[in-house]
């Protein structure tokens, strides 16, 4: 079933094409979510705000995008507005101040890797989402100015510095741990 | 030596550890069509009171000037009435099977 299909049968009120349309892009909203909201009931509480929003938008969706891209660009809004809502958005880049956590004593890859996890969730909303858009979702630069509004600059601007500053905490931390052992 | 670009962007690949529960598709079908039905019902009713408000302000205005001797011959034109409703409910039907279905399927 196509994009087209797909939207014109959830139309109809069909409730099995409605789930299949959900189950579809409900890791896509996800992702989003929980980049952003740390609490686990409000997260699913905003999946669910989010596919009811897509719901009732569906029939204004006229196919210039992809459908991925414009459920995405929904759950982006949602998510920014929940985040300045409950304040959760108060950190500048130039500002943050990494809090490294205690398990975090490895140097295996593995473990780095979730240690950036761990550091990725503290950086500002906006940067967050244009690493999870590009790394996790595989979102285009075209689609991912779409989704979020920014110019290209911006969103390359964002990528770059964040993963420089990822890198450079990384590095400083895994010689930290070579000198303790 | 590490390579650390490598690390990086395998965590930044790394699904987070959220998941949304299995039943999530059922309960958000559930959630849509029940606020369906509220919004559907809240139509309803707001239609209602608009047609009860129009002609029961329009009854009151009649009965308050009006002369009633005058609509003493009022059943004569309810079979008009009742065909000018048949009319209506047949273009309607003819609408829905000959222009909205059609440009469902083209859709489609």
């Amino acid at each position: 079933m196509d994009e087209k299909q797909l939207v014109a049968s959830v139309l109809s009120g069909d409730d099995g094409t409605l789930r299949i349309f959900i189950g579809k892009y409900e890791r896509l909203v996800a992702h989003m979510v929980a980049r952003v909201v740390v609490n686990d009931l409000d997260r699913e509480e905003l999946c669910q705000d989010v596919f009811i929003k897509v719901y009732e938008k569906l029939g204004t969706f006229h196919f210039d995008s992809k459908l991925s891209t414009w459920i995405a660009t929904i759950a982006f809004r949602m998510a920014v507005n929940f985040a300045k809502k409950k304040k959760l958005d108060q950190v500048d880049f130039d500002s943050v101040e990494f809090q490294i956590p205690d398990n975090a004593r490895s140097y295996e890859d593995e473990d780095l890797s979730r240690f950036v996890v761990k550091l990725v969730q503290q950086l500002p909303t906006n940067y967050k989402m244009v690493l999870t858009l590009f790394y996790l979702d595989g979102f285009s630069y075209p689609e991912i100015i779409e989704i979020t509004g920014m110019p290209e600059g911006t969103v390359k601007n964002y990528l770059h510095r964040a993963k420089s500053k990822l890198k450079v905490i990384i590095e400083e931390h895994a010689r930290k741990e070579v000198e303790l052992v | 030596m590490k390579n650390f670009d490598k690390i990086i962007e395998d965590g930044l690949k790394m699904e987070p550890d959220f998941k949304l529960g299995l039943d999530f598709k059922d309960r958000v079908t559930k959630l849509i069509r029940k606020r369906e039905r509220v919004s559907q019902r809240k139509f309803y009713m707001l239609i209602a009171f608009g047609i009860i408000a129009m002609f029961g302000s329009g009854f009151g205005v009649v009965l308050y000037f009006a002369d009633l001797s005058a609509f003493a011959d009022l059943g004569k034109i309810v079979p008009l009435g009742v065909l000018i409703g048949a009319l209506v409910a047949g273009i309607q039907y003819l609408d829905k099977k000959l222009v909205k279905d059609k440009m469902f399927k083209q859709l489609v």
